[in-house]
């Protein structure tokens, strides 16, 4: 193998396998990019650590097309230094690379290239165009709230889940609060596909990879599923993501009944900004503050027998009864720092009942919804 | 166990058909020895434990042990105890032959170290072994040969009166046995083990182990057992232990010796309990005794403890396992919180803080340095053979004051999950009951704490503080110090909002199996004081409602799976209070004032103040210690003064 092309280029596409290519583990293999050049001049790069897999393709020179693999960790980290403008790979014997770039010498210990686990085909798969926006909006309101208790592990991923005629949700929840969002999705007269009735679990490992790789310029990205992994694919990368084996809790019932009367609006802004500052006198370990709907007011109030109390008013816009509950405000604050709109409504019900945070001005056509149990205090 | 493999596997072969052979027959009584030597006789340790142990149940009052290469040449064991007849001599040496035990009943209510009739016949079995008895009062003795199991000879014999047992060449017709023997010095090393063992419960016996003609263990008549222990923990190490307080729960009377927790060990090498008099490895003591030192000493070190458990003979059976070193209790759980409570409420006294008046530090304090004066060890708890009337033949009063700390109450103990919130804060009200109490002379409590009565000379090194008691010198490490400090406040504050909750938005369903179920079904007021709301959900499966607020992010299923294994272990469980233990001791770490920080005179003051205001002032909440302390007597020593 040998092959020549723009080290920006190369450097570009590395970085998107860095984050699945596995620093320490007991197959060494899993450490490495596959490399692979074909005749008609395209050069493919994998990287997998069996749960997610990266798999990029791009153009180069091929004066001679094979395949090697090596590490990627170390590839990048000469590639990303390089001065020259163009880089040559040469496959020499026993595995070894050399990289060749301006006055740059370097040979890289290889391994073989049939030991690398074998590189998924996303051929058959039927694509469905989703915006990239939407769907990293879809990602950011969802991917907090995930589970990280792996004793648990149907609660350490999103349920992705058809929601009604052409539209598609995404939820998460880590036993103590829930986040879901939905979005209207253009199939172009075809089918989602027939496991998205039921929905599968996206692992948090995966959502992270897209939101760190996705080309945000690039207008729309598309996801399938094949067999058990999702796929998804934005310009010349496809990600390959193993879903979770597992049920997915029936949310609907512990969502309560939403009453326009209830919802108190309160600049978002602001209270994000007056949470923190009363969550100074929260405690260090409980992150407890109270929250007190009144007539026009929100008050926020904390006290730790250590430090003493706080309290703060802020303006909203309630005309209902007085109602109260504590929460661990990192709770409140992930969610109101991924929404959007200059106000939230916030829907207390008692200390005991689990509040709703909506989200207000949503994009169009989406609608995301909020669930945090109060703490007792 | 080797005649049941063999015996399962010929009958496997025997249903095959066309074998018309006779594979299964009884084993000969010589082979059912060696296999039963096998368990009995694992190395000359165990021979010399059970030939010792015959010694003490017949009565001995001098016990001899001679070895000669590790034991394994040559073993012989003397004793004056009440002998044999010539019947009786010849009948000793068959299998389950034994004067200890003659009916069912006897088995569920034995009082004496051995039981099984086994060990002659396995030592036997096994060896060239001679048996030399004579009763006292009689006129001749007897003696019987047998060698690898078979008699040689018996017959009349003059002898001393008592019985001497000769064990030669053991193994020598085991020679796979043989192989594992370790090097000979590490035999001794197992012997004198062996022999400590036995001899820590009776100070009324006297020991000795000579090895290759030196004497290499002499353990004269003592009165009491601290003597005893002095002599065979040593005297560095003796100067670290406590009486702890008696204590009984359900039947389970507990007694003893505790290190400070400045002395520790690698290993558990250290911990010698027994139960009724008889050296036991249990779990359950052994993790109630991690329990009590738990937030004390580091993580992988041991203190070093001496436990007598009293149980009625028919609570606990010591037929559990041929070396008889297992026991199984009717009442686990009251054997563990006997012996959790008497550690706990020892060290909750830290009786090695000498206490503010001079009194007390003239008494107290200088004692513990002074060589060869057991004084470390007081007298005030009422002694483990009960000797009641020590307390007043020797009416010490520095014994009440070391102990002055406020005694933790049954109460508190009980009503909580561990004896960690027993701070002393909440300690006068709880001081109502419990067993502590008749040893507390309340009124002898000096007003001032021992830290705060401190002279600070100064800071050195920006790293330590420097002070004077009136006896000697002490050294505070102000980071450690300061952690203490910080974690005790911080575990009040906790113990006072446990009630913090975060309930589940979606209650996780926790599955079990039957028999963690049925412990979880009659622990949850356990769980639940400790903010975890849990309720059942259908037969073996418990909904997670809600669980204590610093916690929320953990894994809760798992802390309970442990939290119900040590439950159905030993009665109690300190999971949670671990985990918020290992949280609350990385916040105190944090807000402590850091090593290298500067601190002004009125700064160290106040440290050492509020030092005095926490239990445990010993050691930091890693287990670190937090100050030293060195005596004038020490320092003239080294001064070459003495």
């Amino acid at each position: 193998m040998k092959i020549t092309l723009d080290t920006s280029t190369l450097s570009r596409e590395l970085f998107k396998l860095q984050g699945v290519v596995n620093s320490k583990g007991t197959m060494p293999i899993l450490q490495n990019a596959l490399i692979e050049a074909s005749d008609s001049g395209e050069l493919t790069l994998h990287a997998t650590d069996l749960d997610v897999s990266v798999t990029t393709t791009s153009e180069c020179e091929v004066s001679q097309p094979g395949r090697i693999t090596v590490r990627a960790r170390d590839l990048y980290d000469v590639v990303k230094n390089l001065k020259g403008e163009r880089v040559t790979l040469e496959k020499e014997d026993n595995q070894w690379m050399r990289l060749t770039s301006d006055t740059v010498r370097v040979r890289f210990v290889g391994m073989n290239p049939d030991e690398f686990p074998q590189v998924q085909r996303a051929d058959e798969v039927q694509f469905v165009p989703l915006p990239t926006d939407r769907f990293m909006r879809m990602i950011d309101r969802t991917i907090f709230s995930i589970s990280t208790d792996e004793g648990r592990p149907n609660l350490t991923g999103a349920l992705f889940k058809k929601a009604g005629a052409d539209r598609i949700s995404m939820v998460s929840t880590d036993g103590h609060r829930l986040s879901m969002i939905s979005a209207p999705v253009d199939a172009e007269g075809k089918q989602l596909p027939s496991e998205l009735e039921d929905g599968v679990i996206i692992p948090r490992k995966g959502l992270a990879e897209l939101r760190r790789t996705v080309d945000l310029t690039a207008p729309e990205i598309s996801f399938g599923l094949r067999g058990n992994n999702v796929v998804v694919r934005h310009e010349n990368t496809t990600m390959f993501v193993r879903v979770i084996d597992g049920n997915f809790p029936n949310f609907d019932q512990v969502i309560p009944e939403s009453k326009k009367e209830r919802m108190a609006y309160v600049d978002r802004a602001t209270l994000i900004d007056r949470i923190k500052f009363v969550s100074l006198f929260s405690n260090t370990k409980t992150h407890n503050v109270r929250i007190e709907l009144e007539e026009a007011t929100c008050t926020i109030s904390a006290q730790d027998p250590d430090k003493g109390e706080c309290e703060e008013k802020v303006q909203a816009a309630y005309d209902s009864e007085t109602v109260q509950a504590g929460y661990n405000y990192r709770y409140v604050l992930d969610v109101l720092n991924v929404i959007g709109g200059e106000q939230v409504a916030l829907e207390l019900v008692d200390t005991l009942s689990p509040t709703l945070i909506h989200e207000l001005d949503s994009e169009e056509g989406e609608r995301s919804l909020f669930i945090v149990m109060p703490m007792r205090i | 166990m080797g005649s049941d493999s063999d015996a399962a596997g010929a009958g496997e072969r025997h249903t095959s058909p066309g074998s018309e052979e006779e594979r299964i027959h009884i084993l000969s009584p010589e082979l059912a020895d060696q296999i039963a030597a096998g368990e009995v006789v694992e190395r000359p340790a165990s021979a010399v434990k059970e030939l010792v142990e015959n010694a003490i149940d017949a009565g001995a009052t001098r016990i001899n042990v001679e070895i000669e290469e590790g034991g394994l040449k040559r073993i012989r064991v003397t004793d004056d105890g009440c002998g044999m007849g010539a019947a009786d001599a010849r009948i000793a040496v068959r299998r389950h032959a034994t004067s200890k035990i003659s009916n069912r009943e006897d088995l569920f209510a034995i009082g004496t170290l051995g039981f099984r009739g086994e060990a002659l016949p396995s030592i036997a079995s096994v060896s060239r072994f001679e048996l030399i008895t004579k009763p006292a009062g009689r006129l001749g003795g007897t003696r019987v040969v047998i060698e690898g199991g078979e008699r040689v000879s018996e017959g009349e014999y003059a002898s001393a009166p008592g019985t001497s047992i000769t064990v030669d060449d053991l193994f020598f017709n085991t020679p796979a046995r043989l192989k594992f023997m370790k090097t000979r010095s590490t035999e001794v090393k197992h012997v004198l083990e062996a022999v400590q063992r036995l001899a820590l419960p009776r100070p009324d016996v006297a020991f000795s182990v000579v090895h290759n003609g030196r004497r290499v263990l002499d353990l004269p008549v003592c009165d009491g057992h601290y003597a005893r222990v002095h002599s065979i923990v040593g005297r560095d190490d003796s100067a670290y232990l406590y009486a702890a307080p008696d204590a009984e729960q359900d039947g389970v009377r507990v007694s003893g010796f505790f290190s400070q927790p400045a002395l520790t060990r690698r290993t558990t090498n250290g911990i010698y309990t027994f139960v009724n008099g008889r050296f036991v490895r249990d779990s359950t003591i052994l993790g109630a005794i991690r329990v009590a030192y738990r937030g004390l000493i580091d993580r992988g070190r041991h203190p070093v403890v001496i436990l007598f458990l009293e149980v009625a003979t028919a609570q606990v059976d010591v037929n559990v396992h041929p070396m008889k070193t297992e026991v199984r209790f009717h009442r686990a759980d009251a054997a563990f919180r006997a012996v959790r409570r008497a550690l706990a409420n020892g060290l909750s006294a830290c009786p090695w803080l000498p206490r503010g008046d001079a009194d007390a530090a003239d008494d107290g304090g200088a004692t513990a340095s002074r060589a060869g004066d057991p004084g470390p060890i007081s007298d005030w708890s009422a002694a483990p053979t009960g000797r009641p009337s020590d307390a007043t033949q020797a009416p010490r009063r520095y014994a009440a004051d070391r102990f002055s700390g406020v005694p933790v109450g049954d109460s508190m103990l009980d009503g909580l999950p561990s004896r960690s919130y027993a701070l002393r804060a909440g300690g006068p009200a709880a001081a109502g009951e419990g067993g502590l109490n008749e040893v507390h002379t309340e009124d002898l409590l000096p007003e001032t704490g021992y830290f705060s009565s401190l002279v600070y000379a100064g800071q050195v090194h920006s790293l330590y503080l420097v002070c004077s008691d009136p006896e000697g010198l002490v050294v505070v490490d102000q980071h450690a110090a300061h952690e203490r400090i910080t974690f005790e406040r911080l575990r009040t504050v906790w113990a006072e909002r446990r009630t913090q909750q975060q309930p589940m938005l979606l209650p996780e369903v926790l599955h079990f199996d039957s028999l963690r179920a049925a412990i979880l079904s009659d622990n949850l007021d356990f769980f639940a004081a400790l903010g975890f709301d849990i309720e059942p959900f259908g037969d073996t499966d418990f909904a997670l409602k809600a669980v204590p607020a610093m916690l929320s992010g953990g894994r809760y299923a798992n802390m309970l799976t442990d939290a119900l294994d040590d439950l159905a272990d030993t009665g109690d469980s300190g999971r949670v209070d671990e985990a918020i233990d290992a949280i609350l001791s990385r916040m105190a770490c944090h807000g402590s004032v850091r090593s290298g920080d500067t601190l002004s005179p009125s700064e160290a003051r106040a440290l050492l103040e509020e030092l005095d205001a926490v239990d445990f002032g010993a050691n930091c909440p890693h287990g670190r210690p937090v100050y030293f302390r060195m005596s004038l007597a020490e320092m003239e020593r080294r001064f070459d003064r003495r």
